[in-house]
């Protein structure tokens, strides 16, 4: 029924692009938890610097993003070069390279709400979990991540939700290959270049509806928590 | 015992106890750095410099929010609390008894009063099995009764050398009551520490109480000790030479069916300088055991509830009043009580006034708009002080003085 709605093309580019979101917030939540919770506690005056480094992918425009990604993934570049000659082919035009473009475009996503979450989180829980013996590691793990659920479940939704969103980064890095780099996103520009207005008429609407959907239910998780913090 | 501790621009105070105290209660005006001192002795504050004889000891820290773990339930906060608990750590149990918190078990923090939440948050580290416990205002939204029999649990624990408590507290009875040595905290030092009953003394006179409590410490009367009397005397010995005469046998009002009274009524009996004093069960606290015949207690009794009798002749027949207890006493200074809606203020004739010019004597009372006055009262053979807040026109009737001997009557505390 899939296939006859949207096209084996196109069903091929929605199968991509969620185990792209997929990979994708799942390294996220594993990079910025620490990182999140390291820039929550810490006190520097270059503190500004990095944030906004971190923070640029929200501002930037994707193409030049996708631009520096590009030379930073063709085999001049020792990043390049080192790709090759770990895995043995390009990291540019790739699945891998697209996952790795898409977790740097998407980190601000992910980050911003465990920042936040983790700076408004009482430091007296954690002084409570040292004096009943809990180790840093262990306090992290057992009292901050569950009292973390909400900005946790935002960041997952915002990142899950932008990488399938993302457009501009991954027409830079991944271009246009069936199976391998064309997702949602790319499919839908080639079918309107097509002129194939019905079948971008489904894609678009598939995709608005998902972001609606995506969007109500992260609201809805959200005002829960909030309201269980509050009583 | 020595504690010091220093926190750049906030504390730096020194501590000096008694090796055998070990409930502790610590007081002073708000934002003196109470609470500063208390997280930097429980290890959480990191640039603290910190001094005390527990290094090696498990140091818990009960906050006046209780600081419940919000994504689990009672059950889940105590079973964390247990995870990395002392080998000689009490039960959950036992924890849950002593705080009066059983039949909050399972429920949700959410759904816990402040009070509930706080005794949760009290059982939670002692289910861990801290050596010392620092709990700052963690009682405050408790109710009187419940926070006394808690207090009583911890100085229970205390008095088996379980434990060693050291409490902030706004409440001065309660410090009075259960505190073996206090410690008054002003702009993060340390301005008074000592014995309760000394500190206290200091604090009122600092402060300005207009009823003050006074401790009273002397040993429980047990069947054994009244066993052991009842040669001298059929009822509790009285010793009470006055100059005048010594009187024995009819000092001290004797409950009928006393002995039942003790046990269902919840009154003790309290020996205190030679004389019976009736004393309510949850207003006692047991003192670490100095004897093995004797049960050392303290109770506090209120100004307030002080009456001065001149009497001294009928010090134990006074039957035809509900007031129980009676002390002989000497009055040893007057101090007048500020009148909250007017304050304290000597007349212009008394211009030159100092503070020791205060000491009132019925002569100068005529000077002075106040309409109560405190009286210091030393019990004899004692070195035990009692205070009494009478007005100024019993003071003027009763014709009392520094030097007067009285009889001090005072309600069951």
């Amino acid at each position: 029924m899939l296939t006859e709605f949207f096209g084996a093309s196109t069903l091929e580019a929605i199968l991509l692009t969620l185990k792209l979101a997929f990979i994708t917030s799942g390294l996220l939540l594993l990079i910025a938890l620490p990182l999140a919770w390291f820039l929550a506690k810490w006190q520097s005056k270059a503190k500004p610097l990095v944030m906004s480094i971190l923070a640029l992918p929200l501002v930037l425009p994707p193409t030049v993003l996708g631009f520096y990604l590009l030379i930073a993934f063709s085999p001049q570049s020792a990043l390049g070069q080192g790709w090759q000659s770990l895995i043995g082919s390009n990291l540019a035009f790739s699945f891998e390279g697209l996952v790795l473009g898409s977790v740097i475009y998407s980190l601000p996503f992910a980050l911003q709400p465990l920042y936040s979450g983790f700076s408004q989180l009482d430091n007296r829980y954690l002084d409570v979990a040292k004096t009943l013996g809990f180790s840093a590691f262990e306090a992290f793990i057992k009292i901050v991540i569950p009292l973390s659920k909400a900005p946790i479940v935002v960041a997952l939704g915002l990142s899950f939700a932008h990488t399938i969103g993302e457009f501009g980064v991954v027409l830079m890095i991944g271009g246009n290959i069936p199976g391998e780099t064309q997702v949602l996103s790319i499919a839908l520009y080639e079918q309107v270049e097509a002129l194939e207005y019905n079948s971008a008429h489904n894609l678009a609407l598939a995709l608005l509806i998902f972001s609606f959907v995506m969007l109500a239910a992260l609201y809805r998780f959200n005002g829960v928590a909030r309201s269980d913090e509050a009583r | 015992m020595q504690i010091s501790a220093l926190l750049p621009n906030r504390i730096n105070a020194q501590i000096s106890l008694q090796p055998q105290s070990r409930f502790i209660g610590v007081t002073g005006p708000s934002g003196a750095g109470k609470s500063s001192l208390f997280r930097a002795l429980a290890g959480v504050e990191k640039s603290a410099k910190v001094q005390t004889p527990w290094t090696s000891q498990k140091v818990g820290i009960v906050f006046q929010q209780p600081m419940l773990f919000p994504h689990t339930d009672v059950c889940g906060n105590l079973a964390l609390a247990q995870r990395h608990a002392s080998p000689n750590a009490m039960s959950i149990d036992a924890c849950l008894r002593g705080c009066y918190c059983e039949h909050l078990i399972d429920k949700p923090v959410q759904a816990l009063s402040g009070g509930e939440a706080q005794r949760v948050a009290i059982a939670r580290a002692l289910v861990n099995g801290p050596d010392v416990l620092l709990l700052d205002e963690s009682l405050s939204a408790i109710d009187i009764f419940t926070r006394r029999k808690i207090y009583q649990f911890l100085n229970n624990l205390c008095v088996s050398g379980k434990l060693t408590c050291l409490v902030i507290s706004h409440d001065l009875d309660d410090l009075a009551l259960f505190s073996d040595e206090l410690v008054f905290i002003d702009q993060g030092r340390t301005e008074l520490c000592g014995k309760t009953r000394d500190v206290l003394t200091q604090v009122f006179a600092k402060e300005g109480f207009a009823t003050p409590s006074s401790v009273l410490e002397g040993f429980k009367v047990t069947a054994q000790s009244e066993a052991r009397d009842s040669n001298q005397s059929q009822n509790a010995v009285v010793s009470y030479k006055h100059g005048i005469q010594t009187q024995q046998d009819q000092n001290v009002l004797t409950l009928q069916g006393n002995d039942q009274c003790q046990s269902e009524n919840g009154i003790e009996r309290v020996e205190v300088a030679g004389h019976e004093i009736f004393v309510t069960a949850e207003s006692v606290s047991y003192l670490p055991k100095q004897s093995a015949e004797q049960v050392s207690v303290r109770f506090a009794v209120k100004a307030c509830d002080v009456s001065v009798d001149t009497n001294t002749a009928d010090f134990g027949s006074a039957s035809t009043i509900s007031i129980l207890n009676a002390l002989p006493c000497v009055i040893s200074s007057i101090e007048p009580v500020a009148n909250s809606l007017s304050p304290l203020n000597v007349e212009e004739n008394n211009a030159d006034t100092k503070l020791a010019d205060t000491k009132l004597t019925p002569k100068k009372l005529a000077t002075v708009n106040s309409a109560k006055v405190l009286i210091k009262l030393d019990v004899l053979n004692s070195n035990q002080t009692l205070y009494a807040s009478i007005s100024c026109i019993s003071l003027s009737r009763l014709k009392l003085d520094v030097g007067v001997q009285v009889i001090a009557r005072f309600k069951l505390p």
